[in-house]
């Protein structure tokens, strides 16, 4: 991406800032605290117009003294948080530009060399090549080497890799009009790779609506975050599509850069269900080879719009489930840089064996855990469930999985910077997740289990084998309380058509459900009752939960970033006590790369392409 | 009472002639197979480990103990601790127990009904002898791993399921050899002189053609044990067969020894020496037998 299309895509990013800030000051406390904090999407209610109209009806109504002081203290909140909202514009502004600052100098004195063949690696094959069809993170790596998305995480030099920091993609520019409309035009020179059915034709507008619309209406059991918020998607020209909202959507950028899409894919592909066997490239790599269960081979895309990059002329997939194979292949060269997979004692073997090797551990934003089908008996019981959790040590799992000391416990959320409470410190929320056969034992007989033998217990190998090994942990921990459980070991095919998405009734699952950006995200992705991402089977016990439910709509709609926290931590401290899903833990996701490669970014989203499009050999 | 005393002695005199008899076969066997011998006592002492193993083993095989994890050979752990923390040398005594039990059982199993259909499919001859050389045909079309890889992944993982998925898979060899055996002792006269005198088929091949052709069936049977490790480990090594945390050698060479290869090579090196001194056995005593029954061979290696 050359430095004036970098700074075009400042200068109007900072315009349609200034006019969210506009809209934000003028809508007052609920508007102004969304955009401030980015909380939750508006699925299927209205509430946050509901805030705004209540807000208004307060005005105009005579009020008494309390109401008064009630409203004096929402408007200091309100400019409080504007104020602080500016702030945080600034800073990102000043640090934007100090990065670009950055980017530019060592584009001017080192531009990256065009060449080589990068190749990582991926535990499994990928189950199909359509974004529509399949949600986890295997579809995420592929999917997103090909199809664009008019938004993405920005990768630039010094950003943390969680920061996820909203950028345009295939958008060249965009607009807001109003709270509940965005406009956005996509770059001219953005092509479909020069083959049938596409042959080269321009992306556009009405590719994106369609995308967006397929997502939407066309029944795949997928995306979550964004999708609910559309009414309407549609092209007003060939290069401008128009989003329209039922409501303010704080994270919109955020979640149109999500890993899970929607992406942006030509309606010519749906023909004779062509999506599920190849792609069609208008992103950095072109499909050029995939070879069933072993790799998936790509190339540089000439045509690309974001020219010159990649910088690799092509990409390699190889899938290798071992961890051992995976190192051997990272030690010899075969393997470039390697992330999903690799326990920690396998990092520190190949940061020994590699001197110059770049590593880094990232915490897990997936969100872990055992979930039992809530149908099934004795687990309608809250108390087995609790049973369940407190027989855990998780510790234990960690040790095993090398990571006692990087990794972390999981609450109803994955650890979140700034939202999620650490169990380990937090007295009420510890009592429900360490680990105490003692009380798993009282809770059991209190449930009138004496014991319990015989139940299914579904994990994979998908995540690498090392997690089938924490699932024999868990199983010892169980039985240790008098719950035995078979345990069944499910190929990655398996695995992501039944456990990944709760769809397997009668068993207990082990399972990581999707990387979230967003504590909003992570809850209603599990939590809410007809989630299709959710792999707690049976879930209608949890909407009958009208308190879990009520916590769930109001964190989403409050704009204030400490009562939303307090929000958050009574909502992990209610399903902890509920305990829907067991929570596990969150090993640290470890990337390595070696010494020739440069332009690394850590890719903890699972949709590695602008990490991959940035990284170059310095050896060429 | 004299007389029984007398009586008494005579019953004794010929026991101790009895056992003086066996001793000297056993020595001249012994003297005439050396290896085979010596083969056969690390096979016993391999099974009596894995018989005995709640008796011999010193800790509990599914007991984790994390903190002891990946220990190396050492007074404690004499074979060191898996990832988990459980004792190897546990785990390969009970894994002998789940790897010899299942292929013992599939094997009797498989060996059995070979014989059977095999015997009568020889003796009979005619269209029932055609149709099941066909179905034997298309058995053996498929490698013995892919129709137990099959059947396993197409009903799920269980022993007994998988006793039964060997023993299919081990039924077209058999039947093939207790087939040419039945033909072959069916030629002999005192077949057809069983048949002038009025025997019925059934009373045949139970009372002459069995008999006379358990010779090479017992060789079979022994090298199918050995086959029989093999696939449940290979089945195992894959996920498709004894499911954790129960303990086979097969399992304990795969994921749990995969992962840990480059660190840790005592994960794959103990199951891995007890499945190949196993087989190794079984095919000796194999050969050895083979040797015995066809004075032919004898002495010809």
């Amino acid at each position: 991406m050359s430095s004036s299309n970098y700074w075009k895509r400042m200068r109007n990013r900072r315009l349609s800032r200034r006019a969210v800030l506009r809209s934000a000051a003028t809508a007052g406390v609920g508007a102004a605290g969304l955009a401030l904090v980015g909380c939750g999407d508006d699925d299927d209610d209205d509430a946050a117009p509901a805030v705004a109209q209540q807000q208004q009806q307060q005005q105009d109504q005579p009020q008494p003294a309390a109401q008064q002081e009630q409203e004096q203290q929402q408007q200091q909140a309100a400019a409080q948080a504007a104020q602080q909202a500016e702030q945080q514009e600034q800073q990102m502004q000043q640090q934007q530009q100090e990065q670009a600052a950055v980017a530019q100098a060592q584009q001017a004195d080192d531009t990256p060399p065009i060449g080589g063949e990068l190749r990582i690696s991926d535990t499994s094959d990928l189950a199909s090549f359509d974004g529509f069809l399949t949600f986890g993170y295997k579809a995420f790596l592929h999917g997103h080497n090909c199809y664009p998305m008019l938004t993405q995480f920005s990768n630039n030099p010094g950003q943390s890799s969680i920061d996820f920091q909203p950028e345009l993609w295939l958008a060249e520019s965009y607009e807001q009009p109003d709270d509940v409309t965005w406009l956005f035009t996509i770059k001219e020179n953005a092509v479909w790779e020069d083959r049938p059915p596409v042959d080269g034709r321009a992306v556009t507008a009405e590719d994106v609506a369609f995308s967006f619309k397929e997502e939407r209406y066309g029944g795949y059991p997928n995306r979550g975050a964004i999708l609910p918020s559309l009414v309407g998607v549609d092209a007003t020209d060939d290069r401008t599509v128009r989003f329209d909202l039922n409501g303010p959507l704080a994270p919109f950028l955020l979640y149109l850069g999500h890993h899970a899409g929607p992406y942006v894919m030509p309606p010519e592909l749906l023909v004779d269900e062509m999506s599920r066997q190849t792609m069609i490239s208008a992103g950095p790599f072109l499909l050029d080879e995939y070879e069933p269960g072993s790799r998936v081979v790509y190339k540089r895309n000439p045509n690309y719009f974001d020219a010159p990059k990649p910088y690799a002329d092509s990409l390699v997939i190889n899938f290798i489930g071992d961890n051992s194979a995976i190192a051997a292949a990272f030690l010899s060269g075969e393997l470039n840089t390697t992330w999903f997979g690799v326990a920690p004692p396998i990092v520190e073997e190949l940061e020994n064996g590699i001197p110059g090797a770049t590593w880094e551990y990232q915490p897990s934003l997936v969100i872990g855990g055992v979930f039992p089908d809530l149908a099934l008996e004795p687990f309608t019981d809250p108390r087995v469930r609790q049973a369940m959790s407190v027989a855990i040590d998780r510790d234990s799992i960690l040790t095993v999985g090398g990571a006692l000391e990087k990794g972390q416990w999981s609450t109803a959320l994955p650890p979140l910077a700034g939202w999620w409470v650490d169990p380990k410190e937090d007295d009420a929320l510890g009592e429900f997740y360490r680990y105490n056969p003692d009380k798993a034992r009282q809770l059991l007989d209190a449930a009138g289990i004496d014991e319990l033998s015989g139940v299914p217990f579904h994990t994979t190998t998908a995540y690498g084998p090392i997690f089938a090994e924490q699932s024999q942990v868990v199983q010892a921990n169980l039985l240790q309380v008098g719950i035995s459980v078979d345990l069944v070991v499910n190929e990655p095919t398996v695995h992501y058509s039944t456990i990944f998405n709760g769809s397997n009734t009668g068993v207990i699952g082990h399972t990581l459900s999707v990387a979230s950006i967003e504590p909003d995200e992570a809850l209603r992705n599990v939590f809410i009752p007809d989630s299709p991402r959710s792999p707690i089977p049976n879930g209608e016990l949890m909407g009958e939960d009208q308190e879990m439910l009520d916590l769930l709509n109001a964190q989403r709609t409050e704009g204030d970033v400490e009562t939303r926290r307090k929000l958050l931590y009574d909502l992990q401290l209610h399903i902890a006590n509920q305990m829907y899903s067991v929570p596990w833990v969150n090993p640290p996701i470890s990337q390595v790369a070696r010494p020739e490669l440069s332009g690394v970014q850590f890719i903890q989203t699972f949709a590695p392409s602008p990490s991959l499009e940035d990284m170059w050999f310095n050896n060429l | 009472m004299a007389s029984s005393t007398h009586a008494s002695a005579s019953v004794a005199e010929p026991r101790a002639l009895d056992a003086r008899r066996v001793g000297t076969a056993l020595f001249r066997v012994v003297r005439r197979y050396p290896f085979p011998c010596l083969i056969t006592l690390v096979l016993v002492l391999i099974g009596a480990g894995s018989g005995l193993a709640d008796f011999i083993a010193p800790y509990d095989p599914n007991a984790i103990n994390p903190t002891d994890r990946l220990q190396g050979p050492n007074s404690t752990y004499w074979m060191g601790t898996d990832a988990l923390g459980r004792d190897v040398f546990t785990r390969v005594l009970y894994g002998g127990r789940a790897s010899l039990g299942v292929s013992v059982t599939s094997v009797a199993l498989g060996v059995m009904v070979a014989t059977a259909v095999g015997l009568v499919s020889g003796a009979l001859s005619g269209w029932f002898d055609v149709l099941v050389q066909r179905i034997v045909d298309m058995l053996m079309a498929f490698p013995g791993l892919i129709i137990v890889i099959s059947l396993t992944a197409f009903f799920g993982t269980s022993v007994s399921l998988l006793v039964v998925v060997i023993a299919i898979a081990l039924l077209g060899g058999g039947i093939r050899i207790s087939r040419a055996a039945a033909i072959q002792v069916s030629s002999q006269p005192y077949i057809e002189a069983a048949r002038t005198i009025g025997a019925t088929t059934p009373r045949i091949i139970v009372r002459h053609i069995l008999p006379n052709a358990l010779p090479p069936i017992m060789v079979i049977a022994t090298a199918y044990l050995g086959v029989a490790i093999l696939i449940e480990a290979s089945v195992s090594f894959l996920g498709y067969g004894i499911q954790p945390p129960a303990a086979s050698w097969g399992f304990m060479l795969g994921a749990e020894a995969r992962i840990h290869m480059i660190e840790q090579p005592w994960l794959s090196v103990w199951p891995g020496l007890a499945i190949f001194l196993t087989v190794f056995s079984f095919n000796i005593i194999g050969d050895a037998l083979r040797d015995a029954f066809d004075p032919r061979l004898r002495g010809s290696g």
